[in-house]
């Protein structure tokens, strides 16, 4: 009987070979509700209307998934009467100033850029400049990623904004935390 | 006949000696149960299956060669005349008589061609529960476990010791939580089939873990079907998706995240320098938005890689 059992055993261990090793889906979570919230900023703020001509351009700096993601997507899709957009950069972009073409949204992933430097440069463009750094706001971004109970949140530097002419949405606003 | 025959040779022919002995009381019944094995085989299997269960209704109640012989005429009916029918009533009367049959307490050859014909069945059982198992869809589910239960039921009639059991048990809920993963891989369920599917291999797993519970590939399993979840839920994600509807999808997939991280953790704990464990640690943590976590989890998987690779 020990021996039945034991072959049973093992027949029933090898019976789904195909299904013993299960992979972990190496999917970049953090990329896909970044990509989501970013086409958010995209669609539900306001840009002046002189940049409400053209593509709207959303730039990345530094983070080819997310960039993924975002192609993937996103790329394509109206943003009120304009055409959504996506551009991959680099650090190297970015170094000596924003980027050309003009980009609506900018995300720079921490450290890709020099995210002060950049926000001087951005002073008077209506840039909506986003990070997900350690005290992003004081360092000049207008809206920045945050982490709260494992999730992803944003906190938004109103004030500054309206200084850029932008204005953000009150959907927008709804959700966004305290800066920390 | 079959295995049927030499049993009646050796029981029956010293009772008929008994009853040709003039010892009429008792024989009847027991003339009943030869009866039909001569009917059965002499070709009237219908005739035998009648005279047989009339016999065990009455004087051969307590006869285990009678219900043996019932049994017996049951199962090759499921054989010959059902063709192996897994939803067969024939395999089902021929399991219950052999019950009844072994809670009579049969000795010698009897037993042994009883123990014979129920490992038969059990291993009709089986087969079907391992059909069900390959290639699982959410309408079989329940019939593989049925079929797996009335399996085990009869190794514990066979004999099976409690351990041997457990260990049945706990290979065949792993075996159901990888099937029931990989049915939610797939990625062709409904969603409240797929909510159905994610809490029976969670149920399956638990449950080989309450047996087994330091057992690596259900602990690491398990935590993957948790975590490839949440992932699923994510990746639904799109522009059609509201900032409500994003901020409740993150807090479900967070949860899970959450649940497979410990469970991954144990696993972690058994085989520390298994890569698909450490790969796993690194890619929960990143989605739970802990980089040092993660990155501490990358170095050592680099580590054990350099070193000429994990377990």
């Amino acid at each position: 009987m020990v021996v039945a059992a034991g072959l049973v055993g093992l027949v029933l261990a090898f019976v789904m070979p195909q299904v013993q090793r299960s992979q972990v889906d190496d999917t970049d979570t953090i990329a896909i509700m970044k990509a989501n919230f970013l086409f958010h900023f995209a669609a539900a703020n306001d840009w002046p209307e002189g940049v409400k001509v053209g593509a709207f351009r959303i730039g990345v700096v530094g983070n080819p998934r997310l960039v993924e993601e975002l192609v993937d997507k996103y790329a394509m899709k109206p943003i009120r009467q304009q055409v959504l957009e996506i551009v991959s950069l680099t650090s190297a972009d970015v170094a000596s100033g924003p980027p050309e073409p003009f980009c609506h949204v900018l995300y720079v992933e921490q450290g890709e850029g020099d995210l002060e430097m950049l926000s001087r440069a951005l002073r008077h463009s209506p840039t909506m400049l986003v990070s997900h750094e350690a005290e992003g706001l004081a360092k000049g971004a207008l809206i920045n990623f945050v982490t709260q109970s494992n999730r992803l949140r944003f906190s938004i530097d109103e004030a500054e904004a309206q200084q850029r002419e932008l204005l953000i949405g009150n959907k927008i606003l709804s959700w966004a935390v305290a800066d920390q | 006949m079959g295995s049927c025959r030499p049993v009646i040779l050796r029981v029956f022919l010293p009772v008929l000696l008994w009853v040709g002995a003039g010892v009429l009381a008792g024989a009847c019944g027991q003339a009943a149960v030869d009866e039909a094995i001569w009917q059965w085989e002499s070709g009237q299997t219908q005739r035998a299956l009648s005279t047989i269960s009339s016999a065990v209704e009455a004087r051969e109640a307590q006869n285990p060669e009678a219900w043996y012989v019932l049994g017996f005429f049951e199962k090759e009916r499921f054989k010959s005349d059902e063709r192996w029918d897994p939803n067969s009533p024939r395999r089902e009367s021929a399991l219950a008589a052999f019950r009844r049959s072994m809670a009579l307490q049969p000795q010698g050859v009897l037993l042994e061609d009883l123990e014979k014909a129920l490992r038969f069945v059990g291993d009709t059982y089986f087969q079907q529960a391992m059909n069900g198992l390959r290639g699982l869809t959410p309408g079989q589910a329940a019939e593989a476990v049925q079929s797996f239960n009335t399996y085990l039921s009869i190794e514990e009639l066979l004999g099976a010791t409690a351990a041997d059991l457990d260990k049945q048990r706990a290979e065949w809920d792993r075996q159901m939580g990888l099937a029931h993963g990989q049915m939610l891989a797939a990625g062709r369920l409904g969603a409240t089939e797929e909510q159905e599917a994610l809490v029976a291999a969670v149920g399956h797993y638990e449950a080989s873990l309450a047996l087994e519970p330091e057992h690596y590939s259900t602990l690491y399993n398990l935590a993957i079907t948790l975590y490839n979840h949440g992932v699923r839920q994510l990746k639904r994600i799109g522009p059609e998706t509201s900032m409500f509807e994003l901020m409740e999808i993150q807090d479900v997939c967070i949860a899970l995240f959450e649940e497979s991280l410990p469970v991954m953790e144990r696993a972690h704990a058994i085989q520390p320098r298994r890569l698909e464990t450490l790969k796993g640690l690194m890619t929960i943590h990143h989605a739970l938005s802990q980089p040092e976590a993660s990155e501490k989890y990358r170095l050592q998987l680099e580590e054990v890689i350099r070193a000429g690779g994990g377990e």
